[in-house]
């Protein structure tokens, strides 16, 4: 999960806003007039509800919101071209298409480096024993042409130095006084085996993976993948030395990582130490596999291979190795050029196992274009120096931008619910917030649903829980807050808020309740937004404070956990996403990204069964009881998922759009049979 | 005068240490931390659950001095600087300052040559002809051209040209970056020819508010010249209108505009960071907003001492001029 301010450039993904408070004398006796429910409400809330099934339903806000019957049916290959004004063409192979990228990475080894951006590009320049597809929603089959899951049975006394008092294998059945043993795969061989319960310390489920390599995945420059490759790439996060602090603690998890011996050349096998369900993901979305020949100084084949090189050496050619910038992946796009600041290239690659350009892609060269200013980017669009940029804004995306005759000459607009969440983070280390009545009580006097419909013109979708709007780990049923000052009032009042000295804000024990909320500097949306806070809290007698910051200051003060509020938003990559980071009381009083301080033993029991728990429903039945949980303490004034806006050039074809981000894949789009510079399909 | 010059130079170290210390001082007492958005991730990403954040926070710090005391830092900063060396970026760490100064310098620089020169071109004739025709209607015409010109933000003015001139009007020029797209493919008359047909409007838009400047300050140049007796004297003498203005009026004229000259060179290196930023120019200006806004006290450091200096080297070639336009004036 990442998060990020819409700021100005920003690159990257998300919303933001923040929150406030102001007050209008209103005190806790003074008559109320009840809330109003108006029609807009009602249409925005109406997207929350699903079917007795559990199966989301089409509502007028839905449709209204531009999510389609096929967005609700879960995972599914979406249709092509569905919005291209000419509809869907032959498709041809060959060309170049340019996407807009915001942020430039440092480099493209995704080991040592964590943007946002260097995932987009490695879908194509690169491949990972696993791939998460935005299609299926699961992660297939990627150089991995198999993998077998094992268990493991920690026996008491501890797994000893070198893990041998821990019994591996797959339980195949479970009595009252023993665990009974099989072999989970080909590259295991084992006797059925009895193992007393009495002997085990621990039983963890799902932690011993053996992976086998296809036999025809190439490195770009020829060589072949093996073994050592993906165990080297594993060894990395254990030499302090690598500039990977980012990742090593999820690859510290894995205790030992077999290769050779009685394995075969292209066989891995990883024992976890202990049972996670996003073990999956750590393969699928993070592990990234580097050549050992051109970054392992021990590798034979290394061309300055040293057998006594030291671990800080070692980690020296992994931070500054050439490669990182002149990147040499599996994937089914070679990195040809990257001027910097400018763009990067990439052509097709011959050495990719799959030849069907519906699977390794129709482009001869796709070219990732760095344009920081997104009103340069927009421009660039128009004058055919983009074809794809998916940061347009909103006024542009539903105003005279996009209706001009430049624009419809040129280009179509498209657009997509991405996982994302808009938050207003309470502080709830800080005494006057506390109390969850409060928190309550500010959720109840902002109209959401109101807001989505007159800023949004309907089309964002309000999220109540931290989670993939359409997936299963949404909490549907979780009841919103109702826009109702009454009820804020009262709460407040309940809470000992009240306005004591007519001053028109609420106060207790002498400090009046002013909350200072946080937003970055030059994010429109969000200013706006808090404007309408501080309007909106006014009534019940809270004051908003708005404070801007630039980014990096922003960050300090939100890490330093020294604000009362702040607005920020959450990219959601996955259809599931661990909670731990944002809700667990033990990640609170680290610079990580509990920023509200949840401190709560049920909100902790929740993630820790969530994350231990492996039966799919049953984990989804936890989540929901955890946000369902986390909502009632409003640690949030939860927002809104913005659907992703794109413009793309119209002799671009191919087009899917898909639920996470860029909401678009590279490699599926095309430009029509017969355009210069491509030739037919029957020619591959 | 020699003397002058190279005492004015032995001047600057201490002129330039003094800044650099206090340059030092504001950015490492700025809000913001550097290791904080290392910590963070970058600038778009958040630290994960789990992530031993202490640990990269801790590290980041050591890496780059960063809990050192002021005066390890700076002497640190100090003995590598005497080497050219401006040390690596924060968060390309890879990538040596100096080469990526080096790298802009190159973008920026031919701008704002460019820019300079035509504005110094166009603003001088301009300036001229205004004083020489004061109180026509041509006068009136170009101050009231100038000073429109002169009020507009270069942001606005950026866009309103890549929209009269890019695709959304006329389509004559490109509007992003100095190179197209097929650049790499082009031969070298092509490929120069496709530079400068890009670098029209940003340096257009690098040049308007100059120009603007610039006549106005030779505007008044001249006519504070031509009431001189001296002027007086040479029309008295019957000499020709022509003789008076260019060989007479003018070069007493250029003392105002030779003291624009001193910010030149900052402007020469620095660049623009709004024309930039319009065009998507990766010049010197955009690099400094970005050290700056990522808190890379090493960019910042090393593109505002840079910066610093030419200054000071611009005042210098300032006042050897005013000695070269102006017999009268000597140094000692």
């Amino acid at each position: 999960m990442t998060s990020s301010p819409t700021a100005p450039r920003s690159r990257l993904p998300l919303v933001l806003s923040t929150l406030v408070v102001l007050l209008v004398a209103t005190t806790a006796s003074r008559a109320r007039q009840p809330a109003e429910t108006t029609e807009t409400e009602t249409r925005a809330a109406a997207p929350a509800r699903a079917a007795a099934d559990g199966k989301l339903v089409m509502t007028p806000a839905l449709e209204a919101a531009g999510v389609t019957e096929a967005d609700l049916q879960g995972p599914h290959d979406p249709p092509v071209d569905r919005l291209h004004p000419d509809g869907q063409v032959e498709p041809a192979l060959g060309g170049r298409l340019i996407m807009h990228v915001s942020s430039e990475p440092p480099n493209l080894n995704f080991a040592i480096e964590n943007s946002a951006s260097i995932r987009w590009t490695h879908y194509d320049v690169h491949a990972g024993l696993l791939q998460f597809s935005p299609i299926t929603w699961e992660y297939e089959l990627d150089v991995a042409e198999a993998y077998d899951i094992e268990d493991a049975l920690f026996l008491k006394g501890g797994p000893g130095d070198d893990f041998t008092n821990i019994r591996y294998g797959k339980i195949v059945e479970e009595t009252a006084d023993a665990y009974v043993l099989e072999s989970g795969s080909r590259y295991h061989p084992m006797e059925r085996t009895t193992v007393p319960k009495a002997e085990v310390e621990s039983v963890e489920r799902e932690t011993v993976w053996t992976f086998t390599l296809r036999d025809d995945a190439l490195w770009q420059d020829g060589h072949p993948l093996d073994a050592r490759d993906v165990h080297f790439s594993w060894s990395i996060y254990a030499n302090q030395h690598v500039d990977c602090d980012e990742k090593r603690f999820k690859y510290e998890k894995i205790k030992r990582v077999d290769v050779g011996g009685e394995l075969p050349e292209r066989v891995v096998r990883f024992f976890w130490d202990e049972q996670y369900f996003g073990t999956q993901g750590a393969f699928g979305l993070d592990f990234c596999i580097l050549p050992s020949h051109l970054y392992d100084l021990l590798d034979p084949d290394h061309p300055r291979h040293d057998p006594n090189a030291s671990l800080e050496a070692q980690g020296t050619e992994i931070n500054e190795n050439v490669h990182n910038i002149e990147w040499v992946g599996l994937g089914p796009y070679r990195v040809t050029t990257w001027e910097r600041n400018q763009y990067l290239a990439a052509e097709k690659a011959n050495t990719y196992w799959k030849k069907a350009p519906e699977e390794s892609g129709y482009l001869d060269e796709i070219r990732w274009r760095y344009i920081k200013d997104d009103d340069a980017a927009w421009q660039a669009l128009l004058n055919d120096e983009l074809d794809v940029f998916n940061r347009v804004k909103s006024e542009d995306y539903f105003g005279e931008a996009t209706r001009s005759e430049t624009f419809r000459s040129r280009a179509y607009k498209a657009l997509t619910y991405v996982g994302n969440i808009g938050y207003t983070a309470w502080n709830t280390r800080r005494q006057k917030l506390s109390d969850p009545r409060v928190r309550q009580a500010l959720g109840h006097a902002f109209d959401v649903a109101g807001w989505i419909e007159t800023n949004y013109e309907g089309k964002a979708l309000w999220s109540k829980c931290t989670s993939f709007w359409f997936g299963d780990q949404y909490a549907r049923d979780i009841e919103p807050l109702e826009y109702d000052v009454e009820a804020a009032e009262d709460l407040l009042a309940e809470a000992g808020w009240y306005d004591r000295d007519g001053d028109g804000i609420v106060d207790k024990d002498g400090e009046q309740l002013v909350i200072e909320t946080l937003m970055p500097s030059g994010n429109k949306a969000s200013e706006k937004f808090l404007q309408a806070l501080q309007d909106a809290y006014r009534k019940i007698g809270v004051k908003i404070e708005i404070k801007t910051y630039e980014w990096a200051t922003l960050l300090e003060k939100v890490l330093d956990r020294d604000f009362d509020a702040v607005n920020m938003a959450w990219t959601l990559p996955t259809p599931e996403s661990d909670p731990m980071q944002i809700w667990h009381s033990s990640e609170s009083g680290k610079r990580t990204s509990n920023h509200a301080g949840m401190n709560d033993p049920e909100v902790d029991r929740f993630i820790d069964e969530g994350r231990r728990e492996l039966d799919y429903d049953t984990r989804m039945e936890i989540w929901h009881r955890l946000y369902e949980r986390i909502y009632e303490l409003q640690p949030y004034l939860f927002g809104w998922n913005v659907p992703r806006k794109i413009a793309i050039s119209k002799r671009v074809h191919g087009l899917k759009l898909y639920k996470f981000e860029p909401g678009f894949r590279m490699r599926d789009l095309y430009l029509e049979a017969g355009t210069p510079g491509t030739r037919p399909i029957a020619d591959r | 005068m020699l003397q002058y010059i190279l005492r004015r130079i032995l001047w600057m170290v201490p002129t330039m240490f003094g800044i650099t210390v206090l340059l030092m001082l504001v950015i490492s007492s700025a809000p913001g931390d550097p290791a904080a958005i290392a910590t963070a991730g970058s600038l778009e990403t958040q630290a994960e659950a789990g992530a031993d954040t202490a640990s990269t926070y801790e590290k980041f710090r050591e890496r780059f001095h960063l809990d050192e005391p002021f005066h390890v830092r700076y002497g640190l900063w100090v003995s590598d600087v005497v080497t050219l060396d401006f040390g690596p970026e924060f968060f390309r760490p890879n990538t040596q300052v100096s080469t990526e100064l080096w790298r802009r310098l190159k973008v920026t620089v031919p701008l704002s040559l460019i820019a300079t020169l035509l504005s110094y071109l166009i603003a001088l004739p301009l300036g001229i002809l205004s004083a020489v025709k004061r109180g026509t209607f041509i006068d009136k015409l170009i101050t009231l051209g100038l000073f429109l010109l002169y009020s507009l933000p270069t942001f606005w003015a950026g866009l309103m040209l890549m929209l009269a001139f890019g695709a959304s009007g006329l389509d004559w020029f490109p509007v992003i970056g100095l190179h197209d797209k097929d650049a790499s493919t082009f031969d070298t008359w092509t490929y120069v020819w496709d530079t400068v047909w890009h670098g029209v409007l940003p340096v257009a838009t690098m040049t308007y508010g100059g120009v603007a400047y610039l006549s106005r300050q030779m505007r008044v140049g001249m006519l504070e010249t031509i009431k001189q007796d001296y002027i007086r004297t040479a029309r008295a003498k019957g000499l020709d209108r022509r003789t008076i203005i260019f060989k007479h009026a003018v070069r007493n004229s250029l003392i105002p505009v030779i003291t624009v000259f001193a910010t030149i060179l900052p402007i020469l290196i620095g660049g623009s960071v709004l024309v930039e930023t319009i065009f998507n120019v990766p010049g010197m200006g955009l690099y400094a907003f970005e050290g700056l806004v990522s808190r890379d006290y090493n960019i910042v450091m090393a593109t505002v001492t840079i910066s610093s200096f030419m200054t000071l080297l611009g005042f210098l070639l300032s006042d050897i001029l005013y000695a070269v336009v102006d017999p009268r004036i000597a140094y000692e």
